[in-house]
């Protein structure tokens, strides 16, 4: 059956004229006069002779009359009779029709106070109000746990139920494994009419990817309807993209500078948005941003992190239209201080004739007063074979003549887990040691392989040219000026094969000949820095410049161990596992995950690519979770999913042509209105209302004639 | 210059102070209106002569048309009786019905009191009878001319009310009239026609004349009611809601048919039956008895 609607349902409301006939009739009822009358037995007779029949006529009177006036006001509001979803489907025909529903993130988009998940759950409910009992279907959420459903079933109820029960989540989603699915179990149908109801929002997201090239599995006979619910074509939706930290490692109480990249989605520009940078739920900045439309826009924080540990970030923007991604996490593992390792090959009783004198003073000038960011630790190459070197983040090894095979494997290992290693040079420094144990081995632990030594004399010493800003290295000396280096003068220094170098090699800073001073490479996970002359004013006056101390403590930042690399868990998206990195030794540990919710679950680690990790596959919720590995506690944030923040709508065509050869429509639904447009007109009942109103008007007067 | 009042018409007549005013412009209005004296005739009076024939009584033979003609002529006269009329008013519950501001109690008072107005000049009888259940006044027949006084006072402090037993109170009547004389009912027969026939066969048998005024209140032949009504009996608790258009034919044609009845029957038994609306002038009940007087 179809159903009534009005154009002008306005008039309705003279339906409540169609009363006034029986209010009359109660009004006169109650009005009943009384007359003491001398012959009451005639009236008596005549009563019970007369009366009952016409009593008969004057209820039916009353019946047309009430229906009269009733036609009359609904005639006025013009109904029509709409065709329902069952009869465009051919009544009588049984279908198979599986309902694709999009419960992805971005469903939560809300207009006008409703979310566009709440209208896809009407919708799915209209379409299997309209399920008859020859129809079969299925229901076939976008993204679901469950195991997928194997046939179509006719039992209407549990498809509503499972309508019903269906959950909004925020994982992202893509049509082509539904899809892929419906036309299976279609295939396995016998029905004569086959359908696929798609109930989505407007985003162009989950049809990324779906091509009938890649999809084969496209059966032409199959009905296609996607139903499109939520905002149409002026969504707006602002998130945070990423969070950049300038420093690879932070240390408590410096200042460090965050980037966060914001992107406006929306089609028009969004001015002077407040975003709200929080650690551990307080506010630390605020500002109002400008926002261009359909573009990302960056914006550095300056913060300080005044306790070591994991600090729980999160960059709010104001809540916009779907509010679900307008918060962005970030988990920031804060060190207490960087421990750099400094490996003097050349100790001396005197201090200042120390290799590492200069370089211990410009890692931490203030030690005589009290703890910096750096706490530097200067052992003898004998001591350095003892010392734990996990347990820094920086080795520098200066004029060290040669190094133990257990130690070269023990810095390789350092190396691997993310160390950074920095060389300095010296007159006990044999290039061909150097290069036969450090260069030309498969643990190569140095950029380049070095050359002969180049002396000049005293007095035309080399000067060293203005160095490349872009570095972050060198940024901070460009900052502080231009020549804080030009004009060092270098008097020995050993020469690299530049000829040869590894392609992750880089040279920071040269001599006017070309020849590098400051080479930059790497060695297993960890970054690697070859000073070609020595750290102390012996071969060159660098230890003497300016630039020196800003130099060798961004030199150390850069080369600190990366958090990233320290983390048990990196910060990751949904629908992105969560793994946890574990060592050998935490083999036998306990190890769990609590959710933002604080619910625990135990993983299990295993062997997985030569190192034990444990995996956490199914993350549901953005937000904080909490790690621990034995004793060791960790902290990961799980934002939403980026591509679901992006709200652009897909055009009606762009689905068409996703099926070739399918009648396909696209309906976009709001409440109110028919699910699907009209394949059949609507039929216009007034005239047949004005004909009915004819008809009892023609019937009224006879019954009324007769009355009298 | 206004018209004359039209002392015929009973509403006009309820305006006047007391019923013997009613009773005498009624008469008077109607005597003047016939240029005729009712008073002829009233005494013993010559009639015709015829001649004798044997057997006649020879103190009726005319002597001085003897003388005359030489032949022997008898005087007749018409000899009058005085007539001895008994006026029976009912005065049950539901002569009290008005539907125009006189009630078919008031309308048989003015009649009676018009009619003994007029007997009594002629010097006839008149007996008063109110009844309703049962006999509820009762005033001997006199000529004396005061005796208009005690049956107009009589019908005065009468007021309707209580059931109708006419048939039973008929009975009653019949049993007391020991000289046969002239019976007046005014009443609206609203009992058991069989009952008030057998009533009224009574008098006749007591060689009564009998004059029957059936009053009947306009609303109650017409039933022009049209609005939804309760009818409630006025002498019982009878009551019925209905809608009179409804019934009105059926109404019609029964009351038509309950007074056709009683005119068939009333013929029947050689009475004289007239039916009065309440909204007629009176003048045609006096006229009747008039006729029938000079009948």
């Amino acid at each position: 059956m179809g159903w009534l609607t009005f154009l002008n349902p306005t008039f309705l409301w003279g339906a409540v004229a169609a009363s006034i006939p029986v209010i009359i009739h109660l009004i006169n009822r109650r009005r009943a006069r009384v007359l003491q009358f001398p012959t009451v037995k005639f009236v008596l007779r005549s009563e019970r002779r007369v009366a009952r029949k016409y009593r008969v006529k004057q209820w039916l009177l009353l019946a047309l009359r009430t229906f009269i006036l009733f036609l009359l006001t609904t005639a006025l509001a013009e109904p029509v009779l709409q065709p329902s979803v069952g009869e465009l489907a051919e009544v009588g025909q049984a279908r198979a029709v599986v309902l694709i529903v999009d419960n992805t993130m971005s469903m939560a988009y809300q207009t006008a106070g409703t979310t566009s998940w709440e209208l896809a759950k009407e919708v799915s409910e209209l379409v299997l109000q309209e399920f008859r009992p020859q129809d079969h279907g299925v229901l076939l959420p976008l993204v679901s746990t469950d195991a997928p459903p194997q046939a179509l079933s006719g039992d209407r109820a549990g498809l509503m139920q499972q309508a019903r029960e269906l959950a909004h989540t925020f994982q992202p989603g893509g049509f082509v494994l539904p899809f892929q699915r419906a036309y299976a179990l279609l295939k396995t149908s016998e029905a004569p009419k086959k359908e696929i109801v798609v109930i989505t929002d407007h985003t162009r997201t989950p049809w990324v990817g779906f091509e009938p090239a890649t999809l084969k599995a496209i059966d032409p006979q199959v009905r296609v309807t996607v139903i499109a619910v939520g905002p149409t074509g002026a969504a707006s939706n602002a998130t945070v993209r990423e969070v950049r930290l300038d420093q690879p490692a932070v240390v408590a109480g410096v200042r460090t500078k965050l980037t966060a990249s914001i992107v406006n989605f929306g089609v028009v520009d969004r001015k002077q948005v407040p975003v709200r940078l929080m650690v551990d739920g307080k506010t630390l900045d605020q500002r109002l941003l400008d926002l261009p439309k359909q573009s990302a826009t960056d914006f550095a924080f300056d913060v300080s992190f005044d306790q070591p540990g994991y600090r729980e970030g999160t960059i709010a923007l104001a809540n916009d239209s779907l509010p679900i991604d307008d918060a962005f996490y970030f988990s920031v593992p804060v060190k207490k201080a960087l421990r750099v390792l400094l490996i003097d090959g050349d100790p001396r009783t005197m201090l200042v004739a120390s290799e590492t004198f200069y370089l211990m003073n410009a890692l931490n000038p203030d030690r005589a007063y009290r703890p910096g960011p750096i706490e530097p630790r200067v052992v003898p190459v004998e001591e350095a074979e003892r010392l734990r070197l996990g347990e820094f983040d920086v080795l520098i090894l200066a004029n060290v003549r040669s190094l133990s095979a257990n130690l070269r494997t023990r810095l390789m290992d350092f190396a691997n887990q993310g160390g950074g290693l920095w060389w300095f040079l010296g007159h006990q420094v044999d290039p061909t040691v150097y290069n036969r144990t450090l260069f030309d081995t498969p643990a190569r632990l140095l950029p380049a392989r070095l050359g002969p030594l180049l002396e000049r004399p005293e007095a035309h010493p080399v000067m060293l040219q203005r160095p490349d800003a872009s570095h972050p290295i060198l940024k901070p000396i460009a900052e502080r000026g231009q020549d804080a280096l030009a004009g060092v003068r270098v008097r020995r220094l050993f020469a690299t094969e530049t000829a040869s170098l590894p392609p992750t090699t880089r040279v920071l800073l040269a001599l006017p000949d070309g020849r590098p001073l400051l080479l930059e490479g790497t060695a297993g996970q960890g970054r690697v820095l070859l000073f070609t002359s020595t750290g102390d004013v012996d071969w060159n006056e660098l230890a003497v410049t300016t630039g020196y101390l800003p130099l060798i403590q961004t030199g150390v930042a850069y080369l600190a161990r990366r958090e990233a690399q320290e983390r048990l868990a990196t910060d990751t998206r949904l629908p992105q596992p969560i793994i946890l990195k574990s060592s050998e030794q935490q083999r036998e540990a306990l190890v769990t995950i609590s959710d933002p919710q604080g619910k625990e679950t135990r993983l299990f680690p295993q062997e997985q690519d030569g190192r034990l990790q444990a995996e956490f596959p199914e993350p549901q919720l953005p937000g904080f979770y909490r790690l621990r590995v034995g004793p060791e506690v960790g902290l990961v944030a799980v934002n939403t999913p980026l591509e679901e923040s992006d709200v652009s709508a897909i055009e009606p065509d762009d689905v068409r042509e996703k099926f070739p050869g399918s009648p396909v429509a696209f309906v976009e639904w709001e409440r109110g209105q028919p699910l699907r447009p009209p394949q059949v007109e609507p039929m216009s009942l007034a005239g047949w209302f004005l004909i009915g109103l004819l008809a009892l008007m023609l019937v009224e007067g006879v019954v009324a004639n007769r009355l009298r | 210059m206004a018209d004359k009042p039209n002392y015929f018409d009973p509403l006009t007549l309820s305006k006047l102070s007391t019923l013997l005013l009613r009773a005498r412009y009624v008469v008077e209005g109607l005597i003047s209106g016939l240029h005729t004296s009712p008073y002829k005739g009233f005494s013993v009076e010559f009639s015709e002569h015829r001649q004798y024939a044997p057997g006649d009584e020879i103190r009726h033979i005319d002597w001085k048309a003897y003388a005359k003609f030489d032949r022997y002529y008898i005087k007749e006269y018409e000899e009058e009786t005085n007539l001895r009329c008994y006026l029976l008013v009912d005065a049950s519950a539901s002569m009290n019905y008005r539907s125009n501001g006189v009630s078919k109690f008031d309308y048989a008072c003015y009649l009676a009191a018009a009619l003994a107005y007029i007997m009594l000049n002629q010097q006839d009888l008149v007996g008063l009878v109110t009844f309703a259940d049962g006999i509820r006044r009762q005033l001997p027949p006199r000529s004396s001319p005061g005796h208009l006084r005690a049956v107009i006072d009589s019908l005065e402090q009468t007021g309707p009310g209580g059931d109708t037993d006419l048939g039973r109170t008929l009975h009653h009547i019949a049993s007391q009239l020991k000289r046969r004389g002239l019976v007046i009912l005014l009443s609206d027969l609203l009992d058991e026609p069989t009952a008030v026939m057998q009533g009224l066969r009574h008098l006749r048998y007591q060689k009564h004349e009998v004059l029957v005024f059936h009053l009947l209140d306009h609303d109650e032949i017409a039933f022009p009611f049209t609005q939804l009504t309760q009818f409630e009996d006025l002498e019982d608790e009878t009551r019925v809601i209905t809608d009179p258009r409804a019934i009105a034919t059926d109404y019609q044609e029964q009351i038509q048919q309950f007074i056709g009845d009683y005119e068939t029957m009333c013929r029947r038994q050689s009475i004289d039956y007239t039916l009065f609306n309440t909204r007629m002038p009176l003048d045609k009940g006096l006229l009747k008895y008039l006729a029938w007087r000079g009948a």
